[in-house]
C-alpha cells in the first residue's frame, strides 16, 4: 500500500496535474459562486478542458472542480443573499446575516476553514474506506451488481422529494434512453428508427449538457432582467482567536454528519447541512444566537457541505453508484474520460486511484489559498450580469457537446434535451433521474442478463444473494430514512 | 363529479402511449432461450411507464394544480426563438464555419437576454469567439467547423 501512496504522490506532484488542479479548483469556486451555474453544470461545462487529458490528470482537474465549487457556493450565498448551489442554502442562515452587519468577509473566511476542514477530514474517511468497499465489491456477483444498480436507482426516490411518481418517470425514460442503439445481447439495434447516428446510442455528455446546462440556459431566460446585486462588501476577513476556538466543535459536527450523510447515496450537501445546523443548534448553550450571524453556524454548514464530498465519492469510486447529484455528473464525467469506478479500478489502476487520493489532499491546500484570494475577488466575478454569462454558457455548451465526437449531431441532441429539460422543469420533473436511469441502465440489464443466464432464467436468484437481498432491503430502509430527513427538513 | 384537466393529464396520457409504443416495438423483438432478449428490458421499463403514466392521468384529475400559469407566451417565445436560432446555427456552422457564425449567436442570445448595449455585445462576442477558438482550436486541437461554402 505504501508503494501505491508513494507513486499515487508522485504523480500527483507532477507539475502539470499540480497546474491542472490548481485550474480545476479556480474554476470550481468561480462556478460554484456564480448563481445559475450549478456544481453539476459547472463540472459538465469544465469537462471538455478534460478531454485531451489523460485520465489521471483529468480526474484530479474534476476533483478540484468538485471540491472548489462547494465552497463556491457560500460566496454568493453571502454576498448576494442567493445560494451559489443548492447545498449552500443553509449557509444563507447565518451568512447572509453576517454580511449584513459588514463581516462578509468574516463569514466567507469561517465558510473557508471549514470547507478545507471538511475536505481534509473526509478525504480521510474516503482513503481507507473506499478501498476496504472496494475489495469487499469484489465479491460480487452478476446479481449483486444488479441490485447495486437498483441500489443506486433508489436514488430516485430521494432526489424526487414530493415528486416521487415524476421522478420514477423520468428514471424510466432514462432507462429506456439508455437502451436506444446497439445492445450487447444479440448486437441488433434498438429504437434507431433507421438513423444511423442513434447505432451508437446517446452520448452521456450531450444529454448531461443539454439536461444542466441548456435547461438552465432557458429558465434564466424567463427570468431575463432579473440580476441578482451585491449587498454586501468584504472588509474584515480574519478570524479573532475567540472566534476562531468557537468553530472549531461545529466543525467537527459538520464533518460526521457530513462523511456519514455522504456515503449514504442519495442523500447530498443539501440535506447534510440542514441536519448538521439543526443538531449544532440543539446541542448549543446558546441558542439564539443561531440566524442572527453566528459564525458557528456558517462553520457546521460549510464544513458538513465539503464533508459530504469526500463521503459521496465512496460508493461513488468503490461501487460505481453515485453518492449525491453531483457525484452523478462526476461518475458520468469519469467515464467519459475513459474512467470506469467500481471495484475493479482498484484492481486494474492502482496508481489513479492512489493519485487521486493524494490530489484530494492537495486541493484541499489549494482550495484554502484560492478561496482567500477569491474572498477579496468575489465581488467583481459576481458582478457579470447574466446577460453576458448565459451567451457564454451557451457557447461552450456548444462546443462542449461538439468535441466529444466532433459531430454537430451531439449538439443538436444536447439543443434537445435543452428544451426536454426545460419542459421537465417546468411541470417538476426531476432531472437527476433520467440521468442515473442513462448511467444505472446498462449496468442493470447487462448484469441482469449474466445472472439469468448463469441461474438457467430463475428470478428468485436475486433473493438467493445474501448481497443482493441485503442491498435491495437497504434500499427500501435507506429510503425511508432519506425521506424521512427530507419530511424533517420541511 | 366534473373532472379536471390539467398539464399533468395531457403528459399522463402523453407517458401511456410512448409506454405502448416502446412496449409494441419490443414485443417484436426476438426472444433469447436464456437469459434477457433484447426487447425485454424494454418492455418492462415500457410496462412501468403505461402504470406510471396511467397514475399521474388518474391523480391530475382529483388533485388541484396551483392555479398560477406554467407558461407565459413572451417566454415561450423567447425559449423557441433561443431553440430555433440555435438549431440554425448548428445547420449553417459547417458551412459558414465556427468563427464567423459564432459571433453572430451570442449577438443574438445577449440580445435575447435583453442585453441591448449593440456596440459592447460586438466587441464581447467578437473577442469570447476569438479566445475560445484560440483555446479549443490552437491549443486544444478540437477541428472546429470551418468556412467551406467555397
Amino acid at each position: 500500500m505504501i508503494n501505491y501512496w508513494v507513486e499515487g504522490l508522485k504523480i500527483a506532484l507532477q507539475p502539470n496535474n499540480l497546474l491542472l488542479m490548481l485550474i480545476g479548483t479556480v474554476g470550481g469556486i468561480i462556478v460554484g459562486a456564480l448563481p445559475g451555474v450549478t456544481s453539476s453544470m459547472g463540472i459538465i461545462l469544465l469537462l471538455p478542458f478534460t478531454y485531451y487529458l489523460d485520465p489521471k490528470s483529468a480526474l484530479l482537474m474534476l476533483a478540484g472542480m468538485y471540491s472548489g465549487s462547494m465552497f463556491g457556493g457560500s460566496i454568493s450565498a453571502v454576498l448576494l443573499g442567493v445560494p451559489g448551489t443548492p447545498s449552500a442554502a443553509a449557509t444563507l442562515i447565518d451568512g447572509y446575516p453576517l454580511g449584513r452587519q459588514g463581516k462578509a468577509g468574516k463569514a466567507i473566511f469561517t465558510a473557508l476553514i471549514a470547507s478545507f476542514s471538511g475536505g481534509i477530514l473526509s478525504g480521510i474517511v474516503l482513503v481507507f474506506l473506499a478501498p476496504i468497499l472496494a475489495s469487499f465489491a469484489l465479491r460480487f456477483s452478476p446479481i449483486d451488481y444488479f441490485a447495486l444498480a437498483i441500489f443506486g436507482l433508489s436514488i430516485i426516490a430521494s432526489v424526487s422529494g414530493k415528486h416521487l411518481l415524476k421522478g420514477i418517470i423520468s428514471g424510466l425514460l432514462g432507462l429506456f434512453i439508455s437502451t436506444v442503439g446497439i445492445e450487447n445481447i444479440r448486437g441488433s439495434t434498438r429504437f434507431t428508427f433507421g438513423i444511423s447516428q442513434l447505432s451508437a446510442g446517446f452520448e452521456l455528455l450531450p444529454v448531461l449538457i443539454g439536461v444542466f446546462a441548456i435547461t438552465e440556459i432557458l429558465m434564466e431566460l424567463e427570468q431575463k432582467g432579473q440580476e441578482t446585486k451585491i449587498q454586501h462588501r468584504i472588509s474584515e476577513v480574519f478570524l479573532t482567536k475567540e472566534e476562531f476556538k468557537s468553530i472549531i466543535i461545529p466543525i467537527l459536527v459538520g464533518a460526521i454528519i457530513g462523511i456519514v450523510i455522504g456515503v449514504i447515496p442519495g442523500t447530498g450537501g443539501t440535506i447534510a447541512t440542514f441536519l448538521a445546523y439543526n443538531v449544532l443548534k440543539n446541542i448549543s448553550k446558546r441558542k439564539e444566537k443561531f440566524g442572527k450571524g453566528a459564525v458557528e453556524g456558517v462553520a457546521v454548514v460549510e464544513c458538513a457541505n465539503n464533508a459530504v464530498t469526500g463521503g459521496a465519492m465512496v460508493p461513488t469510486l468503490a461501487l460505481g453508484v453515485p453518492g449525491d447529484v453531483v457525484t452523478a455528473v462526476m461518475l458520468g464525467a469519469m467515464i467519459l474520460i475513459g474512467v470506469r469506478p467500481g471495484p475493479l479500478l482498484f484492481q486494474a489502476t492502482p496508481d489513479l486511484v492512489y493519485s487521486f487520493f493524494a490530489g484530494w489532499f492537495i486541493i484541499q491546500f489549494m482550495m484554502l489559498v484560492v478561496g482567500f484570494v477569491s474572498t477579496l475577488t468575489a465581488p467583481y466575478i459576481l458582478e457579470i450580469p447574466k446577460k453576458i454569462l448565459m451567451p457564454i454558457v451557451l457557447i461552450f455548451a456548444i462546443i462542449g457537446s461538439f468535441a466529444i465526437r466532433n459531430s454537430l449531431y451531439d449538439v443538436a441532441i444536447a439543443l434537445i434535451f435543452g428544451l426536454l429539460g426545460y419542459f421537465m422543469r417546468k411541470h417538476n420533473f426531476p432531472a437527476t433521474p433520467l440521468i442515473l436511469g442513462i448511467i444505472l441502465g446498462p449496468m442493470a440489464e447487462q448484469n441482469l442478463n449474466r445472472a439469468l443466464i448463469l441461474s438457467g432464467n430463475d428470478y428468485t436468484v436475486m433473493f438467493k444473494s445474501p448481497i443482493s437481498l441485503t442491498l435491495l432491503i437497504l434500499a427500501v430502509f435507506i429510503d425511508s430514512f432519506r425521506c424521512h430527513f427530507r419530511q424533517k427538513r420541511r | 363529479m366534473k373532472l379536471k384537466f390539467s398539464w399533468d393529464t395531457g403528459i399522463g396520457i402523453g407517458i401511456i402511449l410512448f409506454g405502448v409504443f416502446i412496449l409494441l416495438n419490443a414485443l417484436n423483438m426476438p426472444d433469447m432461450p436464456l437469459g434477457l432478449g433484447p426487447g425485454d428490458f424494454p418492455e418492462i421499463v415500457s410496462i412501468g411507464l403505461i402504470i406510471c403514466g396511467f397514475i399521474l392521468t388518474f391523480q391530475s384529475f382529483f388533485i388541484s394544480e396551483k392555479t398560477k400559469k406554467i407558461y407565459s407566451k413572451s417566454s415561450v417565445k423567447d425559449v423557441l426563438i433561443l431553440i430555433f436560432i440555435s438549431l440554425l446555427y448548428v445547420y449553417l456552422v459547417k458551412y459558414i464555419g465556427f468563427l464567423y457564425l459564432t459571433p453572430f449567436l451570442m449577438l443574438a442570445t445577449m440580445y435575447l437576454f435583453g442585453y441591448k448595449k449593440l456596440p459592447y455585445a460586438i466587441v464581447i462576442s467578437v473577442i469570447f469567439t476569438l479566445l475560445v477558438y484560440y483555446v479549443f482550436y490552437g491549443i486544444f486541437k478540437v477541428p472546429l467547423p470551418q468556412f467551406s461554402l467555397f
